[in-house]
C-alpha cells in the first residue's frame, strides 16, 4: 500500500502544471459550492431564526382544532398539570403561552385592526427577546429641537432631521440609519442619545397596561401613558372589551407586526377574552391559551441535524403529555409559507450549484484525458513487466484522491474566513429586497452559515464527481491492450 | 534442457481488412544460457515474434511453452503474474518509471513480488553495481543518459530473477560506447550468472557477440546459426 502511495503522490507533481490545474478546479469548486451554499443557508437560518425563533417557536401545543380554525373557541385548557408537564422536560429552553387573536384598536376617532398577543412577560422575553423591542429612541420634533441647540456639525443635523418621526429600538438600529463617522459617533452620540430618549418599559408579571406596535400607536395618534381601546369577541361569544394604558412602544422587523400587535399580560388577555373555565364548584378556575410556543435547546437551522432533534423532542412532549386532544405542532407546519418559500429557493441555488459540478466536471475530465493521454505507454510498460492492472488502477485513484483532497482542504479552509467575517458581521440589505425581507419579518441581513454538514456534503458531491472522472482512467487501464500502449 | 520451444508459430494482424501475415509458421527452442541474436531487416518480424514470446501479445496461430507451461492457457492478470515471475523485458526506448529513482526502478517488480525490505535493497543494490551504476542508485531516469538508463533497465529486467530476458532492440537508441558497454555487461551476465538473454537487433556490432544468431525474413525463420 505504502508503495502506491509514494508512487500516486510523485507521479502527481510530477506535471505540476496539469496538477495544479486538476486541484484548482477542485479548489474552486469547493470555494464557490461552500460559498454559496453558505450564503444560501445563512439567509435561511435568518429567516427561521426571525420568524421561528423569535416569534413560531420550534415546537407549539395546541388543541387538535385550532391549526385548521385559529379562533379563540379553540383554545387549550392550560392546567397546572400541562405547566408542570412541560416543565419537567429538560430538552425544552423556553416556553410562551400565548393568547393571539384579532379585534378593533382605536383611539378617539380612529380605529385599525389589531392582534392582541396575550403573554406571560418573562416567558416571551426569553423565547423572542421581547423586551429588546422596546424602543428607547424617537426622533420627535422636540427632541430635533434640543440637537439643533446643541453644538453639531450641520451636516450631523440635516442627517438627523431626515429621520423626523422615526423610531429605533437602540442605538444600533439608529447606526443602520444615521450612519455616522467614527469621529462625530464618538463625540455627539450620547448628546444625540440623550436629547432623542424615549420612555417605555416592558410590562411585569401582572401588569394591566399594554405594549403597542409603534406603526400601530402612530397610526392612533398614541402616545406613553395614553389609553387604547380593544374591542373584538371573547370566547363562545363573549363580548371582549378593554382600555388600556400603554407603557412601552414596540418595533419589529417586519411591517405587519408594526402595523398590528398589541402586547398584553396572558392574565389580562384571558381576562379580556373570557378564556377560563370555571369548575363545578364556582371557585376553581382553569384559564385558557391559543397554544404555546417553545424552543428546544436545539440551534435551528435547515442544513443541520437540528429536525431529527427538534422531532424527537415533539415526540417525547407528546409522550408525557399524552392527550388526544392535544397536538405538537414543528415548525415546518407552522410556518409553511415560509418553508414553500426557502425550499423553492433552495432548489434553484441547488440547480445552479449542480451547473457549476458540472463545468468543473468537465474540466478536471479534461486534465484527466490528457493524464491517461500521456501516460498511455508507461502504464502498457507497468503492465508488461508485471504490475497487476487493478494495481495500476489504484494507484491512479490514489492520484485522484490526493488532488481531490488537496483542492477540498484548501478550499474549505479558504472560505473559513469568509463564512466567519459573514456569520459575524453579515451584509445588511437596503431597499426594496430589506422591504420585501421586512413584508415577512425576516430582519434584512445576509449572515452566512456557521460550519455544518453543508460543507461535508459539498466535499461529498466533489469526491463523486472525481470518482465519476476517475472511471474513465480506470477503464482505459483496466482494457488496455499492452502491445498498443508499448506503440503509443 | 528447452526452456522454451515454439511450435509453428503465426501471428496475423488484422487491420481495417487488411491482413499482415507478420509470423508465418516459425519452429524454435530455446536453451538455459543461451545468448541468442534475432536478426532481420525491419518489418521482417523481429519484434512481433518476442512480443510473443514475452506473452505481450497472443499468437494466431501454433504454441509456446515456457518451462512447459503453455501461453495460450494463460490470460489476464494470470498472464501478467507469469510475466512478472518467468520474463524480463527490456525495452528500446528503457521505459523507466520516471517518477522512481534507479534503485527504485530495479525494486520496483520486487515489491510487486512482496520481496522484503532487505532483500530488494540488497538486491537492487548488487545489480546496479553489476551493471555499473553502483554509485547513481537514487539518480531518477530523467537524470541519467540512456545508456545509464537502459543499464537500469537491464537490471530491473533482472529483479524479479526471471528465466530469461528479451531485449527489443536494446541498442537502437544508443551511441557506440554505450552500446558496446550494455553488450559487455550483458555479456558478462550471461557468462557469469548463466543469464538467458534473446535480443533482436539490426546492428553488426552487436550480432557479432551473439553466439546463435536467428535470422529472419517475411516473419519466417531464415537462418539459425551456432557460433
Ligand atoms: N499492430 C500491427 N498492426 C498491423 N501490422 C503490424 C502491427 N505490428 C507490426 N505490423 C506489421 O508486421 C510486420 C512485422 O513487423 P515487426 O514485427 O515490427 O518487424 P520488425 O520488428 O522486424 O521491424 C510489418 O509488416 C509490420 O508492418
Ligand atoms: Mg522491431
Amino acid at each position: 500500500m505504502n508503495n502506491y502511495f509514494k508512487l500516486a503522490w510523485r507521479n502527481i507533481w510530477r506535471n505540476r502544471r496539469r496538477t495544479l490545474i486538476t486541484i484548482a478546479s477542485i479548489f474552486f469548486a469547493m470555494f464557490f459550492a461552500v460559498f454559496m451554499r453558505s450564503y444560501q443557508l445563512g439567509s435561511y437560518t435568518n429567516m427561521i431564526n426571525s420568524v421561528v425563533v423569535a416569534y413560531s417557536g420550534h415546537l407549539q401545543i395546541q388543541d387538535n382544532k385550532y391549526f385548521k380554525n385559529q379562533t379563540i373557541n379553540n383554545s387549550l385548557l392550560f392546567t397546572d398539570d400541562l405547566r408542570s408537564k412541560i416543565e419537567s422536560i429538560e430538552e425544552i429552553a423556553s416556553y410562551d403561552p400565548r393568547i393571539q387573536s384579532g379585534l378593533l384598536a382605536s383611539s378617539g376617532l380612529q380605529s385599525k385592526i389589531g392582534i392582541v398577543l396575550g403573554v406571560e412577560p418573562q416567558k416571551a422575553d426569553k423565547l423572542t427577546n421581547l423586551s429588546s423591542r422596546i424602543i428607547t429612541i424617537h426622533i420627535s420634533d422636540e427632541a430635533l429641537e434640543k440637537i439643533k441647540k446643541l453644538d453639531i456639525p450641520e451636516k450631523t443635523f440635516l442627517k438627523i432631521k431626515e429621520l423626523k418621526g422615526d423610531y429605533y429600538k437602540d442605538e444600533i438600529d439608529l447606526g443602520y440609519e444615521l450612519k455616522l463617522s467614527k469621529d462625530v459617533s464618538e463625540k455627539y452620540l450620547p448628546q444625540i442619545l440623550e436629547a432623542t430618549k424615549f420612555e417605555g418599559e416592558f410590562f411585569k408579571k401582572d401588569d394591566s397596561d399594554v405594549m403597542v406596535a409603534y406603526r400601530l400607536a402612530q397610526y392612533l395618534n398614541l402616545n406613553i401613558g395614553d389609553s387604547i381601546i380593544l374591542l373584538g369577541q371573547g370566547y363562545h361569544g363573549a363580548s371582549a372589551v378593554g382600555k388600556y394604558k400603554i407603557k412601552a412602544f414596540l418595533k419589529f422587523p417586519g411591517l405587519d407586526f408594526n402595523n398590528s400587535m398589541v402586547y398584553m399580560t396572558l392574565k389580562n388577555s384571558q381576562e379580556l377574552f373570557s378564556a377560563y373555565q370555571i369548575a363545578d364548584n364556582n371557585i376553581d378556575t382553569t384559564f385558557m391559551v391559543n397554544y404555546i410556543a417553545l424552543n428546544t435547546n436545539e440551534k435551528i437551522n435547515i442544513s443541520g441535524s437540528s429536525e431529527k432533534k427538534i422531532r424527537t423532542v415533539k415526540k417525547e412532549i407528546e409522550n408525557i403529555i399524552k392527550d388526544e386532544n392535544i397536538s405538537v405542532l414543528f415548525w415546518k407546519k407552522t410556518n409553511k409559507e415560509l418553508v414553500q418559500q426557502i425550499d423553492s429557493d433552495n432548489i434553484s441555488g441547488q440547480m445552479m450549484l449542480a451547473i457549476l459540478y458540472i463545468i468543473i466536471g468537465f474540466g478536471i475530465f479534461g486534465t484527466v484525458l490528457m493524464m491517461v493521454a500521456e501516460r498511455k505507454r508507461e502504464f502498457g510498460v507497468m503492465i508488461a513487466i508485471g504490475m497487476k492492472k487493478y494495481k495500476l488502477a489504484i494507484v491512479v485513484i490514489f492520484e485522484m484522491i490526493f488532488m481531490g483532497l488537496i483542492g477540498v482542504i484548501t478550499g474549505a479552509i479558504a472560505t473559513a474566513p469568509w463564512i466567519i467575517l459573514g456569520y459575524y458581521f453579515p451584509a445588511r440589505l437596503k431597499g426594496d429586497m430589506a422591504k420585501a425581507m421586512e413584508q415577512f419579518n425576516i430582519e434584512p441581513i445576509m449572515p452566512m452559515e456557521w460550519f455544518d454538514v453543508y460543507i461535508i456534503n459539498q466535499a461529498v458531491i466533489i469526491f463523486v464527481m472525481v470518482a465519476f472522472t476517475m472511471i474513465y482512467p480506470i477503464i482505459k487501464i483496466l482494457f488496455m491492450k499492452v502491445i498498443k500502449a508499448l506503440k503509443s | 534442457m528447452d526452456i522454451i520451444t515454439v511450435k509453428n508459430l503465426h501471428k496475423i494482424y488484422k487491420e481495417a481488412e487488411i491482413e499482415v501475415h507478420a509470423v508465418r509458421g516459425i519452429d524454435l527452442s530455446f536453451k538455459q544460457g543461451e545468448f541468442s541474436a534475432i536478426v532481420g531487416p525491419s518489418g521482417s518480424g523481429k519484434t512481433t515474434f518476442l512480443n510473443l514470446l514475452g506473452g505481450l501479445d497472443t499468437a494466431s496461430e501454433g504454441e509456446i511453452l515456457i518451462d512447459g507451461t503453455d501461453m495460450e492457457a494463460l490470460r489476464g492478470s494470470k498472464l501478467i503474474d507469469f510475466r512478472m515471475k518467468n520474463i524480463g523485458f527490456v525495452f528500446q526506448a528503457y521505459n523507466l518509471i520516471p517518477v522512481l529513482t534507479a534503485k527504485e526502478n530495479v525494486e520496483f517488480i520486487m515489491h510487486l513480488q512482496g520481496t522484503s525490505k532487505a532483500e530488494r535493497t540488497k538486491r537492487s543494490t548488487e545489480l546496479l553495481t553489476a551493471v555499473g551504476l553502483g554509485e547513481r542508485l537514487n539518480s531518477r531516469p530523467g537524470k541519467l543518459s540512456g545508456g545509464q538508463q537502459q543499464r537500469v533497465a537491464v537490471a530491473r529486467a533482472l529483479a524479479s530473477k526471471p528465466k530469461f530476458i528479451l531485449a527489443d532492440e536494446p541498442t537502437a537508441n544508443l551511441d557506440s560506447e554505450s552500446t558496446a558497454n550494455l553488450l559487455n555487461i550483458m555479456e558478462r551476465l550471461n557468462k557469469e550468472e548463466n543469464i538467458t538473454f534473446i535480443f533482436s537487433t539490426h546492428d553488426a556490432r552487436v550480432v557479432k557477440k551473439a553466439r546463435r544468431i536467428i535470422t529472419l525474413e517475411d516473419g519466417k525463420i531464415l537462418k539459425d546459426e551456432v557460433k
